[in-house]
């Protein structure tokens, strides 16, 4: 199965939100709107970067988290498809629980009393680990 | 050992058909060329379709409305003169072909002096092209979520015959030339060139599919067509090499080698038809979209 003929997706290289991003959100929400259905086939990378005028990089960081979020599986040589479950995990908004944990944790180290440079400094040391 | 043959009707074939090479190839095409381009030229001028006139084509463009691809026509018509007067000579000195062949280089060189004014325009197009995408501004871009497959663009049973062909040329050329003790520099240069030919039609035929677009505007069904003509091109093309191989190995091991340059003319004839012959059929200007390359106004994106 193919994804539709006339579906397309359009990106904005001048808009704020990272082209990888955009890439993301699309294909979510070509899913969420049963556009794109289980099974159905993507274009491989090398065709969706030609197409949209991206180097090859940006769009295999989309596929990639697309991947990790179950929305898309990739088969090999056979090329990359919408997972069987994609509708189910495309309503898990992944950006927005992480912004949600990140709020609460910040807002307890306040409470504890530490400032806003010494939470910066220790997210970043915690990212590094 | 050379088979016995009616030499005047040798020669009368043979300058049949580089009549036909010298007007095939540096007349008739180059005519149709230029026909074509004034009739984009004249259809979509560059007050009303700018997109297609990138930086000084727009110039180009106007002069050669007016005085047409005068140069391009002048060097062709020089290139088939020439092509007469070597006739006129081999007719005037008594010409008669080789016995075991090898005069099909010269037919072969004659050939790539009337190339190089296709070459020249071919190159001309990359560099319209390149500067297309240069001056491509758009700042939101559409792409389908629909994958292309090289079967869409090239008949996997035509491709499988190109194959066929392949492997049974190889086979017939290496047994002819013998164990490999025997083999000399020419058959390890034939091998590397006719499979590197199939690679880079393989190669070339990918990057068209998948590749980025060479003409950004360009309309996703035209771009299609294209690469599917070009993808019909390659597999008859690499299908003709092999048949041409063949038919030459053939004429070597049975002593009609004085058939040699007639067979080599009348392949790249046939090169050509197949090549530029099916793009003048296929893709007609007036088939193609050039509403892509329209001057916007302020209310369209």
């Amino acid at each position: 199965m193919t994804a539709k003929q006339d579906m397309e997706i359009t990106i904005d290289i001048d808009s704020e939100e990272p082209l990888f991003a955009q890439v993301v959100e699309q294909i979510k929400s070509a899913v969420n709107t049963k556009a794109l259905n289980a099974g159905d086939a993507l274009p491989s990378i090398r065709q969706l970067a030609g197409d949209l005028g991206l180097n090859n990089k940006t769009v295999a960081k989309a596929y990639r988290l697309l991947e990790r979020d179950n929305i898309i599986v990739t088969r090999g040589y056979r090329g990359t498809f919408i997972h069987e479950d994609a509708l189910t995990h495309c309503s898990f908004d992944l950006p927005g629980w992480t912004r949600a944990q990140l709020a609460a944790t910040i807002e307890a180290c306040r409470e504890a009393g530490a400032t806003d440079s010494e939470i910066r400094i220790a997210f970043a040391s915690a990212m590094q680990e | 050992m050379p088979a016995d043959f009616d030499m005047t009707a040798v020669l009368v074939l043979m300058y049949a058909v580089f009549l036909s090479q010298i007007y095939l190839i540096s007349v008739h095409y180059p005519r149709k060329i230029s026909a074509r381009i004034r009739e984009v030229i004249e259809a979509y001028p560059p007050a009303d379709y700018p997109r297609l006139y990138p930086g000084p084509y727009a110039w180009y463009a106007e002069s050669a409305k007016r005085r047409g691809l005068g140069l391009f026509m002048a060097i062709n018509y020089t290139i088939a003169a020439l092509g007469l007067v070597i006739l006129g000579a081999m007719l005037g000195n008594g010409y008669e072909p080789a016995l075991l062949g090898g005069d099909e280089i010269f037919v072969m060189l004659y050939f790539m002096l009337q190339m190089c004014p296709l070459f020249y325009i071919q190159i001309a197009e990359f560099r319209h092209y390149a500067l297309m995408r240069q001056q491509f501004t758009e700042t939101r871009r559409s792409a389908s979520l629909a994958p292309r497959r090289m079967s869409q663009f090239v008949p996997p049973k035509l491709v499988a015959l190109a194959a066929l062909l392949f492997v049974l040329w190889l086979v017939f050329y290496l047994s002819g030339k013998g164990a490999m003790a025997t083999w000399g520099s020419e058959v390890y240069a034939t091998l590397v060139m006719i499979t590197g030919m199939n690679m880079f039609y393989v190669f070339y035929m990918r990057r068209m599919v998948f590749g980025k677009k060479l003409d950004p505007y360009r309309a996703d069904e035209d771009r299609d067509r294209q690469v599917r003509v070009m993808g019909k091109i390659y597999v008859l093309s690499s299908i003709g090499v092999s048949l041409f191989l063949s038919l030459t190995q053939a004429a070597d091991q049975y002593g009609f080698e004085i058939f040699d340059p007639v067979l080599v003319s009348f392949y790249l004839q046939l090169c050509i038809i197949g090549g530029l012959g099916f793009v003048f059929r296929d893709i007609a200007v007036s088939s193609l979209n050039f509403e892509v390359y329209r001057k916007q106004t302020a209310s369209q994106p």
